[in-house]
């Protein structure tokens, strides 16, 4: 079997399976060479053994060409992708009855042929396509992962627990700690609105706003971090129809306080030893959505027993088979029956809970949870 | 989640029953839109029928609002039921949004502006 293609400018999909479909079947078929500009490049000319033409069109054609004579005998067979006729083979050189029928069940065969081995390789096309992506996801996690912190800090009077999971490879929310020379820790925890790519491409860009504005700012002064970011990024997310609701605190280690400024974020719940756990309002609404905030910097003790827990709406969220969320109620009785633990058994356990209750259902939103735990210096 | 449309004189009503998330969430957009380019652009978004918003649903009505206020009109919210109520309450976008505890009072306001 020969193939000469050097002038056949048929599209690459129907050559490559006409010739594939050749060469597994050893039919003896033909491309004969120049057919293609012969035929004014509107189809390319196949001969077999028997000296029968095949008429291979890379368009789908619903009524013989002008430069097929309407006496010949013929049989026209479609190509079928995907249920799309995109071509049409059409055979000519036919003798009599019995061979028209004959060559008619191997022109609808061969055309069959053909179209499946377009569709095959338009299959392993998007396939590869898909592998592409999916890696370029992975890395994209891997990245979003390194902005995330590596280890929780060390500071004097509080034990930290700190995990972030999202709900698809990559997701919107975000906890970052900034230590200082003087023993303060700034924490801040986020969420941007939406998931999936979207949301993590402006998680990446809020997390690095608020880390420069952090530094500038003083401390103890969380509100003017929120304003500054605020005002960075309002237009931005304007643009683009999405906001982040963030939490950001500074705390001394030498008077066990808080001062933080809530920009939209909830869940954000403080447990106090002896008392019941409590749902904090944030005082001002998320990043994006006003051109000025309204936060203020409000100051929390967080003394030996304390529980303050910072999460995002992905835990409280959670739903099970039946709908129904995981909910406030659900988040304050488990830390007030697990306020006795450390942070990280509290965390562990919150995790667990919400892995319960929402079996067999996939994750709906990004989960992340802070929990920060008063201990004795 | 199932979205309604109605009008009272040049005051459009959506109301939403169900969940209000990111899969029906661009229906909203959608008709907000329409309603930033009319004049007055003022709507009023019913979800006494919903009992779930998440955080894109939210985007879409600051979106919606952010729109409409530009073009002198606004996005007033009215009938919030538990467990929604507290989500507006907690985050601060009750400080955001005239909310309005019936359609009544929502399109009453309405009227005041237009």
């Amino acid at each position: 079997m020969s193939v000469r293609t050097d002038n056949v400018p048929l599209p690459r999909d129907i050559r490559n399976a006409l010739l594939t479909v050749m060469h597994v079947h050893r039919n003896g078929l033909e491309i004969i060479a120049d057919s293609w500009r012969l035929l004014g490049a509107k189809a390319v000319c196949v001969r077999d053994l028997d000296q029968h033409m095949l008429i291979c069109s890379p368009q789908s054609m619903s009524d013989a060409p002008e430069w097929l004579d309407d006496s010949t005998p013929k049989i026209w067979e479609h190509l079928l992708v995907e249920g799309q006729a995109v071509s049409t083979l059409v055979v000519l050189g036919l003798q009599g009855a019995y061979e028209q029928r004959r060559l008619g069940a191997s022109a609808a065969l061969i055309a069959h042929l053909i179209a499946l081995q377009i569709e095959m390789e338009q299959m392993t096309a998007e396939r590869i396509a898909q592998v592409k992506l999916k890696a370029e996801l992975d890395l994209t996690a891997s990245i979003q992962l390194q902005l995330l912190p590596q280890h929780t800090p060390l500071v004097a009077g509080l034990e930290m627990y700190a995990r972030s999971r999202p709900a698809t490879h990559v997701g919107g929310d975000f906890y970052t700690f900034i230590t200082h020379a003087t023993g303060h820790l700034v924490l801040a925890i986020g969420d941007v609105s939406g998931k999936g790519l979207p949301a993590a491409l402006l998680m990446a860009m809020t997390r690095t706003v608020l880390h420069g504005v952090a530094r500038f700012v003083p401390l103890l002064h969380p509100k003017a971090v929120i304003h500054r970011v605020n005002e960075d990024l309002y237009d931005d997310f304007t643009d683009v129809g999405m906001f982040a609701t963030v939490f950001v605190g500074c705390y001394d280690p030498s008077s066990q306080q808080l001062a933080y400024a809530n920009a939209g974020h909830s869940p954000i719940i403080f447990c106090p030893g002896g008392g019941s756990a409590q749902l904090l309002r944030a005082d001002g609404p998320a990043v994006g959505v006003l051109p000025t905030t309204h936060c203020e910097n409000i100051t929390l003790t967080i003394a030996v027993g304390d529980v303050l827990v910072l999460a995002t709406d992905g835990l409280s969220e959670a739903h099970n088979t039946d709908g129904e969320l995981f909910g406030y109620t659900r988040l304050c009785e488990l830390i007030e029956q697990m306020r006795g633990e450390s942070a990280q058994a509290i965390g562990e356990s919150l995790f667990e809970q919400i892995n319960r209750f929402s079996a067999e259902c996939d994750q709906y939103d990004d989960q992340t949870l802070i929990v920060m735990k008063g201990i004795a210096v | 989640m199932q979205l309604q449309m109605s009008q009272i004189n040049t005051i459009t009503i959506l109301t939403l029953t169900g969940r209000f998330d990111a899969y029906s969430a661009p229906s909203v957009e959608t008709q907000l839109k329409h309603v930033s380019e009319q004049a007055p652009s003022y709507a009023i978004v019913d979800l006494s029928g919903v009992n779930f918003v998440d955080s894109t649903a939210l985007a879409t009505l600051v979106q919606g609002m952010k729109r409409c206020r530009q073009a002198n009109g606004d996005v007033y919210i009215c009938g919030v039921q538990q467990p929604v109520r507290i989500i507006f309450e907690l985050t601060r976008f009750d400080s955001v949004f005239r909310m309005f505890s019936t359609q009544a009072a929502a399109v009453e306001a309405c009227f005041l502006k237009v």
